[in-house]
């Protein structure tokens, strides 16, 4: 197993495994009791338990291990059976204390419990609960995977699904911003604001806006229920802590008493919340509480204070359950606030990674999970309420009537599995995410690299994509080494979907790595002993003493000089990994205090929350290998390459200068000596290249599988290449080239290839496509079930040649259009049904797999239903299928040219293909040149060359290495040769440059595009061609084509296209009215048909014209608004 | 000016400078480029040779699909050395197909043991001993020479009937006898001894040097202490040596000169002839083609 290639895919298996380890039972213990009256008596119901098994399958009422690839063959969801229980209690006093301790449901005992079936869970293949995690390659091999299987998708109805990463706002970190938006938000409201996003430890969220209004004034908004809500910041920090004014003045001002800018806006803000005249902590919740009473579920018997108190503890800073920490925290935002309205601090930059984590399958899982569970109760519980306004079933007992309900509740399970199908969310609070479709895509296996590139993928949010503004589209300075900044698609999602370098990782939560959970408890203590001024010990307060926070927890403030010192001793400690209060991935952002205008707001932030960003440079100090987050990169010194370090100043170097790049962007070979968008091309190129997607191509039924035959290791190639076991997937040739402009047919990027060079297999490749038939489909409930593939007339339906006595194709033939297919037998009269095959292009049945249903113990031959038909489509290059080099130089094969009239060489060399030197200038990748000429020397030689980028200067060129080695074995230096014509047998006056290039086939082929028409549909309504390739429709012949027939004067050409071919109608006019609308035919006495118009009555004004048959329709719609078209006719 | 054609004609002179098992040079002097490109050009495209052209599957449940193993078992070049006792298929007084236009040969593999099994040319049995495939000639027993087809895993099975035909590259590049079939003119160079004198002993090696194809030698030991030419023939006119002359501010040190009326020739054989009979085989097609010239213009229709 590679490791290289499982640390690709690692973050998706961890954030799954995090959710069936940990994110269900933390979900289960923060689930809400939902609490109800019947007969007077207040009832709650919540969840008690879940519990997740490993996938199985049904057999016959018995349950057995359900495997990926099964799932995958047959159609059907890899989900493992989800159960829970639900307890019903009697509201207790318990329930209404509010002593401001966490109530522990867990601790009552339910009056009744019930055992509730939720359906089955999609389960991502190899994680925890998969059964392929940990099998050796030959386990998964038996197993009918690949050797290499990674894993990090769901199987949904046979598809693989993959759940794309996208960026969210780095969880608990008061983020400053200036949003135009906000000043609608109320009254005074200003674009100034402070956002966190309150990340809980299952990894649902809140999120929490600090607004600044004109007053001075600030107020914290919140969603309920998709509703907002704002609460003024003061009377918060009342409701959070039992405090004083003059204590609230003083924690936010910090001794700070000359800046009379803040000191009068904390004035101000305490006036205003003076009014009320509630002032004791109680009392304020107990106004809270008072004022959301209303939109609340809880029993009349609550107190205000515990709503209150409820509140608090579900919409505000929900990361930190200690109300404390709470006050602190609110106290930095609003200091963060004021120095940013004060010009004291910039806004932060929300579009750059610094200020961005991760959103994964798991955690997106735990979320629907949540809130799943609280639509289960809601749906629960109207339904049992309405249960009992139904007169016949009043009379029964709560728990009976709980019981029937439940068993018929919708299925939680099964959300998930269309959330996975469909990428959409259904949701009723949105869960504090920006969009509700897209989360999941199709892990399109067209070939390994476009496979592995949908893990690395990470979207900004279908909501940036609407956004005019080009600005979060920009290719940041601070995505240094964390996102690619070749590997985005150029085009609509162009720098939204980007690719994470090769080497960054998403870090786990504090719940999966035992050393994080216990430094997160050791750090406050250890951080104290190196001269952090606890919080809760600060008295004298000095403001421009740093804060220093930990996952958005306030832990204290510390002297800037002694604070600098600290945080080089933690990078130090981090990077050794031997202290047990400094984890690895504990990020170290440190923004020092700064007098440059619009700088970062200044403290000590330490995030040890999973899902960030991290990526490895070595520290210079301790020599090893230490992860650093995008947020703390801004203020480090980085050298990429040793030369670059300077003494006392440089702390960092980066583990390499390629280190920057994705996995795709990594493989273009020289890509630094190519033009930067080039390599883009390259990304998306690589990405469409029929290649090798698997191997194991006998057990696979995916819609559609390319395979090309003769596939080889590039002679030129990265150091990636290997590392990422790329080499197991080819995906091109090596190609002999010559770069000449020889016959015409290399124009315009269009390419030669050699025919002889076609016939010995370049470029060989067929398409697989997989057909499901399924005889129930499309037939009545009658007849389903009942319907099965059979043949019992072979002796008299002369279909031997075509079918197999069992009704279905023979394997390994080759079918063509309109022939018999399959048989069946029809059950309502027994007879023999012959379907024939529909599709356009002859194909060979390459196998055809029978399908038994869930319940396929009855596995009788002779009732087959359901089958898979696997059929395979030749596709040997032809004229117009599309090539491409690595360098984003693609191109269309115009001619197999035959081998004797291909220019030679002194040697008898043939190039296999020839481009056109033209396709060089003005795109300028000079790396394809250096490529080809490494190639020639590589294989002279005999040897693979490297071509990982960077490794070559002005002082050590490439051309000179390379060209070394040519003239060893005797070629030219530059490459060049002279060559021959291959028609005349004359030289060329030039030299030829002539050398080896890697050359991949893509996707693109006529076979799929092309299209013609004669005769064919036409439009119902217009009675114009309909368009469409698939349905055989026409290309439209649209205005500037008309144009330009006009601008000819080509006017029967016109006539011809525009009328006759199109649709060209003869209707009946009247001469007297003009109009056409009137006309109606009868027949006479001798039965013929004669036409009348009804509004001149008379017949002989009938005449007969030539028109577009549109036109008719024209007139119609014109009379339907009351207007009347008069034909003159003469 | 009264020279008859005979006069004009040029007769054409071929001198074999070397025959191995699979490949031949010789020099073919006293003609033109068309003459030399033309028999280059046959000898790729038109001399005859035997080869795979229909497989009939019985069974095949390799990994390999039918039409990629029917394509590799084309590629295999077979002995065809008494091609003339061939006629092409469509030629052939036969309906279908007969011993006079084809051979049949058969594989038929299946795999019973648990390590997997290559299955390679020398399973094909043909039915004329005389074509079969050339590395399982009895000269070549090696069996690396084997080429193999496809490999096979316990109870994989193939079996087919293969149908050898008679086929020129030019239809299908499985027919090419050649795999090599060039020309390069005869290289004339000069040295200006006088120029090479007033040369360093240092600059001479380095011009030496130069040549990437080591046409010249020099040793500063030698008594005479002169540049020689080693051997014209590995010239490649890369044209390095007169760079470095002019580098040297001596650009007439050095003449290169192509002879152009004659050729080189290198021919490889893919194994389906012998690489004399390639050539020897081109020239009766050429003759045979001319001849045809001839008696049509003699009839008039050209």
């Amino acid at each position: 197993m590679s490791e290289e290639l499982k640390s690709l895919i690692q973050p998706h298996i961890d954030s799954f495994d995090f959710f069936t380890d940990h994110g269900i039972d933390l979900v289960l213990k923060d689930s809400e009791p939902l609490y109800f009256e019947h007969n007077s008596t207040q009832y709650k119901i919540r969840f008690t338990d879940l519990k997740l098994s490993r996938p199985t399958r049904n057999i016959v009422e018995k349950e057995i291990k359900l495997y990926p690839n099964e799932s995958r063959e047959t159609g059907t969801t890899y989900n493992a059976p989800f159960k829970g229980a639900i307890g019903l209690y009697e509201v207790n006093e318990m329930d209404e204390m509010d002593d401001g301790t966490e109530v522990d449901y867990n601790k009552q005992e339910p009056t009744h419990t019930f055992e509730v079936d939720l359906g089955r869970l999609p389960i991502m293949v190899k994680s925890r609960y998969c059964h392929l995690n940990g099998m050796s390659p030959e386990k998964l091999i038996e197993s009918r995977e690949e050797e290499l299987e990674q894993g990090g998708y769901f199987i949904v109805n046979g598809n693989e699904k993959v759940v794309r990463m996208l960026v969210m706002t780095k969880a608990n970190h008061p983020v400053a911003l200036h949003r135009k938006a906000w000043t609608n938000r109320g009254p005074g409201y200003t674009k100034n604001g402070i956002t966190i996003r309150c990340v809980r430890p299952d990894r649902s969220s809140i999120t929490n806006n600090l607004h600044y209004i004109n007053d001075g004034q600030t107020t914290l908004r919140f969603l309920y229920r998709r509703q907002e809500f704002f609460l003024p910041a003061t009377l918060l920090l009342k409701a959070l802590k039992d405090t004083t004014e003059k204590e609230i003045y003083e924690n936010i001002v910090q001794g700070d008493n000359e800046n009379t800018f803040l000191t009068d806006r904390v004035e101000l803000s305490l006036r205003e919340q003076k009014i009320n005249n509630i002032n004791t902590q109680e009392e304020v919740l107990d106004y809270i509480g008072s004022r959301f009473r209303a939109r609340t579920q809880f029993p009349p018997s609550f107190s205000n204070i515990k709503i209150g108190r409820w509140f608090i503890n579900q919409f505000v800073f929900v990361h930190l359950p200690n109300y404390n920490d709470k006050y602190n925290l609110l106290i930095l935002m609003i200091q963060k606030l004021y120095a940013m309205v004060g010009g004291k601090c910039g806004t932060d930059n929300i579009d750059s990674p610094a200020f961005q984590e991760v959103l994964l399958a798991g955690h997106i899982y735990g979320m629907i999970l949540k809130e799943k569970l609280t639509e289960y109760l809601e749906s629960t519980k109207s339904f049992v309420l309405k249960s009992f306004e139904d007169k016949k079933k009043s009379g029964d007992k709560l728990p009976d009537a709980l019981k029937k309900v439940l068993d018929k509740n919708f299925k939680i399970a099964d959300r998930f599995s269309y959330f996975l199908a469909t990428g959409n969310l259904r949701s009723s609070s949105g869960i504090d995410l920006q969009q509700t479709s897209g989360f999941c895509v199709i892990a399109d296996k067209l070939n390994f690299l476009r496979f592995i590139s949908h893990f690395r993928s990470i979207h900004r949010g279908a909501f940036f994509a609407t956004m005019k503004t080009t600005a979060i589209r920009k290719l940041m300075p601070e995505s240094w080494g964390f996102f690619c900044p070749v590997h985005t698609p150029d085009g609509a999602p162009c720098g939204l979907l980007n690719h994470l370098s090769s080497n960054c990782l998403v870090t786990v939560d504090a719940a999966q790595d035992p050393t994080v959970q216990k430094a997160q408890t050791l750090l406050p203590s250890f951080l104290a002993a190196h001269g952090m001024l606890p919080i809760d010990m600060v008295s004298v307060y000095q403001h421009q003493y740093l804060t220093i926070t930990l996952d958005g927890r306030v832990l204290g403030k510390i002297e800037p000089k002694a604070g600098e010192e600290m945080v080089k001793m933690l990078r130090y400690l981090r990077s050794m990994g031997n202290e047990p209060s400094i984890p690895k991935t504990m990020e170290i952002s440190y923004a020092p205090p700064t007098n440059v205008e619009n700088g970062q707001y200044s403290g000590i932030s330490l995030f040890t929350t999973g899902a960030r960003f991290m990526r490895p440079v070595v520290n210079l100090t301790s020599g090893q290998n230490e992860l650093i987050g995008p947020q703390e990169q801004l203020y480090m010194e980085i050298a990429v390459v040793p030369h670059e370090v300077i003494k006392g100043v440089t702390t960092h170097i980066e583990t390499s200068p390629t280190a920057m790049f994705s996995l795709l962007a990594n493989l273009t070979p020289f890509s630094d000596y190519n033009q930067s968008p080039r390599n883009m091309y390259q990304c998306q190129m690589a990405k469409q290249t029929m290649g090798t997607p698997l191997h194991s191509y006998p057990f696979r039924t995916d819609n559609k599988l390319y395979k090309v035959q003769n596939v080889q290791k590039p002679i030129v190639h990265t150091k990636n290449q290997f590392k990422f076991r790329c080499n197991d997937y080819p995906h091109g040739c090596n190609a002999v080239i010559a770069v000449i402009s020889n016959t015409g047919y290399d124009m315009e990027d269009a390419m030669i290839i050699n025919k002889s060079a076609y016939e010995r297999g370049f470029g060989h490749g067929s398409v697989y496509k997989n057909e499901y038939i399924d005889l129930d489909q499309g037939l009545s409930r009658f007849e389903q079930k009942k319907t099965f593939f059979g043949r019992p007339n072979t002796v008299v339906d002369e279909l031997d040649k075509f079918i197999d006595t069992d009704g279905l194709p023979f394997v390994g033939r080759l079918i063509k259009p309109g022939e018999p297919y399959y048989t069946y037998i029809r059950p309502s009269d027994g007879r023999q049904v012959t379907k024939d095959y529909k599709g356009k292009e002859e194909a060979y049945i390459e196998d055809v797999r029978i399908i038994f249903g869930p319940n396929g113990a009855t596995r009788d031959p002779s009732k087959i239903n359901n089958i898979c038909v696997k059929l395979r489509f030749n596709r040997n290059p032809v004229i117009g299928d599309k090539f491409s080099s690595r360098h984003g130089q693609k191109g269309v094969l115009s001619q197999l040219w035959p081998e004797i009239n291909m220019p030679f060489t002194e040697s008898g060399m043939k190039p296999d293909v020839i481009i056109n030197p033209n396709a060089f200038p003005s795109r300028m990748t000079i790396g394809m040149l250096v490529e080809i000429l490494a190639g020639k020397a590589g294989a002279i030689h005999g040897k693979f060359q490297d071509a990982t980028a960077f490794q070559f200067d002005e002082n050590n060129t490439a051309i000179d290495f390379f060209g070394e080695q040519l003239a060893k074995a005797g070629f030219n230096r530059f490459g060049n040769e002279q060559m021959y014509s291959g028609t005349t047998g004359k030289e060329f006056e030039c030299e030829i440059f002539f050398g080896v290039c890697y050359y991949q086939r893509l996707r693109h082929m006529v076979k799929d595009k092309y299209q013609v028409r004669a005769l064919g549909k036409v439009n119902a309504l217009t009675r114009q061609p309909i368009k469409g390739r698939k349905v055989g429709g026409g290309i439209r012949f649209g205005e500037m084509e008309r144009d330009s027939l006009l601008a000819h004067g080509a006017s029967f050409c016109l006539n011809d296209r525009l009328m006759k071919s199109s649709d060209f109608a003869k209707i009946k006019v009247c001469k007297l009215c003009g109009s056409t609308l009137t006309i109606y035919s009868k027949k006479d006495y001798s039965n013929q048909t004669v036409s009348e118009c009804k509004s001149c009555k008379s017949s002989d004004s009938i005449a007969t014209i030539s028109i577009p048959y549109v036109f008719t329709y024209l007139v119609a719609e014109l009379a339907a608004v009351n207007i009347t078209m008069k034909l003159q006719v003469s | 000016m009264s020279q008859t054609v005979s006069q004009l004609t040029r007769q054409p002179e071929l001198e074999i400078l070397e025959i191995k098992n699979d490949s031949i040079i010789f020099i073919l002097s006293n003609t033109d480029i068309s003459v030399a490109n033309a028999l280059r050009r046959v000898m790729i495209a038109e001399v005859p040779t035997m080869c795979i052209d229909l497989v009939e599957f019985e069974s095949n449940n390799s990994v390999l699909c039918d039409e990629f193993i029917a394509h590799r078992l084309g590629l295999i070049p077979l002995v065809s050395d008494n091609i003339d006792k061939f006629c092409y298929t469509r030629d052939c007084s036969c309906s279908d197909r007969c011993d006079q236009c084809s051979v049949e040969l058969r594989l038929n593999v299946k795999c019973t043991e648990n390590r997997p099994r290559d299955v390679t040319s020398s399973d094909l049995l043909s039915q004329n001993s005389a074509v079969i495939p050339v590395s399982s000639q009895v000269t070549s027993s090696n069996s690396e020479q084997e080429i193999p087809i496809v490999k096979l895993r316990r109870g994989q099975e193939i079996k087919l009937r293969a149908i050898a035909k008679k086929g020129v590259g030019k239809e299908h590049a499985k027919w090419s006898p050649s795999c090599v079939a060039t020309y390069q003119f005869q290289p004339i160079i000069v040295l200006n001894q006088n120029r090479i004198d007033e040369l360093t002993d240092q600059q001479k090696e380095e011009w030496v040097g130069s040549c990437p194809t080591k046409v010249y030698s020099y040793s500063p030991h030698q008594s005479t202490q002169q540049v020689t030419i080693e051997d014209p023939l590995r010239c490649v006119y890369c044209l390095e040596c007169k760079k470095k002359a002019e580098s040297f501010g001596k650009p007439d040190l050095v003449h290169l000169e192509q002879k152009q009326d004659k050729f080189i020739f290198t021919v490889e054989s893919s194994g389906a002839l012998k690489p004399e009979d390639i050539v020897l085989y081109a020239i009766q097609i050429i003759k045979r083609k001319l001849t045809d010239i001839q008696g049509q213009m003699a009839e008039g229709m050209l």
